[in-house]
């Protein structure tokens, strides 16, 4: 076997099998046609099999998202997936009942004030012992978070979250009234109440309501009145993912340079459009830091969250330069002109068409100074050229 | 005209070689200079464009030159009509690839 007819069947195997034997035909009696008239040549024709290969490979990419329209819409379907997924986490609505309320250490609470400690306590579910993340708090806690819940009568009551009824009680509608052993007591389930209801950092599997709560050293006051010497206002999770979000626009524009300007005015709404829906993603994938306890999980997270947000608007800004200023479509149809070794003074690049025949982008090899790093020209002013 | 097809310069020389009787992927090669990396490519969005077909060539011609059947192309009624508009595009594409008819002439 030839090293032509060798290169040839390596570029095969990115051909569909559907396609393969007749793309394999085809370019086997080509390389045959040309090793019987020149040798010299038959090399170099046959290492463009691998183009021809991918354009076949690039057929069964997803073609959906060359359109903008449908672009925007897979970017918005991933904004939504994202923002549910992450609603525990998402701080606009942990804090929808924060406003005005301090917490922290104090000797001297106020009246009307509740109190809390976080315990880590095994739990016996119908899935076995499991540790869950309780907050032991005083009766009142939920009146002061302006939360609905039962308050506890004389024995304390547990108040699951809806993700802990759903995933380790089955959803059971009956499940209030029934006991559990918890912090070495037996306690009954008074109810179920949103994840959201926990208006502080840090996720909550259950609440443990107790009237009067058994005072123990660390445990935190939470109170509406204002001024209160070591009671202060929540973090605002918000502004952790704020943070989040601007160094991830850091990053973006890190990556900027690598692109260069914009051609068209009629991108920029595109662009604005992709970012808007790239944004929730990236606020949603950073409130789910939040939800976590640990703080390297914190950390983890972190880190996977701006590189990620970074790559994506960079992918945003990276992607105007492969559409058209026109119809906003992804072009097509590479074409590599010239050869760098033989026309170092002339123009050599690629070309990339418009599908709907708008015009052709002209991507130079090497960006030399004095030229444009990339030229737009319209079919129109082409044929006058 | 609505719906016409425009083709980038390339795509239209390959088309116009085409036409001019250069039917097989390796001699668009050899009259247009561009590279099979390019052409074969070409030839398949045209083909799936419906501007050209294909078709083998007939084994007894392939076994009297002792090498496999080729492939080679023609243009469509399609090819055909956006071969003229696209020499009314480009009015350099036909002097760079003459018709077989200009060629005797």
């Amino acid at each position: 076997m030839s090293i032509g007819l060798a290169i040839i069947r390596s570029a095969g195997l990115l051909v569909p099998a559907t396609e393969r034997p007749e793309w394999f035909a085809e370019w086997r009696a080509e390389l045959c046609f040309i090793e019987q008239t020149r040798d010299s040549r038959a090399l170099t024709f046959s290492l463009g099999a691998f183009k021809d290969a991918f354009w076949f490979r690039q057929q069964c990419r997803f073609r959906w998202l060359d359109s903008p329209v449908q672009c925007l819409s897979f970017l918005a379907l991933i904004a939504i997936i994202s923002l549910i997924a992450a609603r525990p986490g998402l701080s606009w609505s942990l804090f929808r009942d924060a406003h005005g309320v301090v917490v922290g250490k104090t000797d001297h609470p106020p009246a009307g004030a509740a109190f809390y400690r976080r315990i880590e306590e095994p739990v016996h579910t119908w899935r076995g012992m499991s540790l869950f993340a309780i907050v032991h708090a005083s009766g009142n806690l939920f009146e002061v978070l302006h939360t609905p819940a039962p308050r506890p009568d004389k024995k304390p009551i547990l108040i699951l979250s809806r993700s802990l009824w759903w995933n380790y009680f089955g959803g059971d509608r009956h499940i209030a009234g029934r006991t559990f052993e918890v912090d070495g007591r037996r306690v009954q389930i008074g109810g179920m109440i949103p994840d959201d209801a926990w208006p502080f950092p840090g996720y909550v599997d259950a609440f443990l309501l107790e009237d009067p709560l058994p005072s123990a050293p660390g445990s935190f006051v939470i109170a509406r009145s204002g001024n209160i010497p070591g009671l202060r206002p929540p973090p605002r999770r918000v502004r952790d993912s704020m943070a989040m979000l601007v160094l991830a626009l850091l990053a973006a524009l890190l990556i900027a340079p690598a692109t260069t300007l914009l051609i068209g005015i009629r991108q920029w709404p595109f662009l604005l459009a992709k970012i808007a829906l790239i944004l929730p993603t990236t606020y949603a994938c950073a409130s789910l830091a939040g939800i976590c306890d640990m703080p390297l999980m914190v950390v983890l997270c972190f880190l996977a969250v701006c590189p990620g947000s970074g790559l994506a608007l960079g992918w945003a800004l990276a992607d105007q330069h492969r559409r058209c200023p026109v119809c906003l479509r992804l072009l097509s149809n590479p074409v590599r002109f010239g050869n760098s070794s033989h026309t170092f003074l002339n123009w050599y690049g690629t070309e990339l068409m418009c599908d709907q025949g708008h015009g052709v982008l002209r991507v130079p090899e090497i960006v030399a100074s004095g030229v444009n790093a990339r030229q737009w020209v319209e079919l129109d002013e082409l044929c006058l050229k | 005209m609505a719906g016409e097809t425009k083709l980038s310069h390339t795509a239209a020389m390959i088309l116009q070689a085409i036409g001019a009787g250069y039917v097989y992927g390796f001699s668009v090669m050899e009259v247009s200079g561009l590279p099979s990396g390019t052409v074969y490519p070409a030839l398949r969005r045209l083909e799936r464009d419906d501007l050209i077909r294909s078709n083998w060539e007939k084994q007894s011609i392939a076994d009297a030159e002792q090498r496999p059947p080729r492939k080679y192309y023609k243009l469509t009624s399609g090819g055909r009509a956006t071969l003229e508009a696209s020499q009314k595009r480009y009015p350099l594409l036909a002097r760079l690839i003459p018709e077989p008819e200009s060629q005797h002439a």
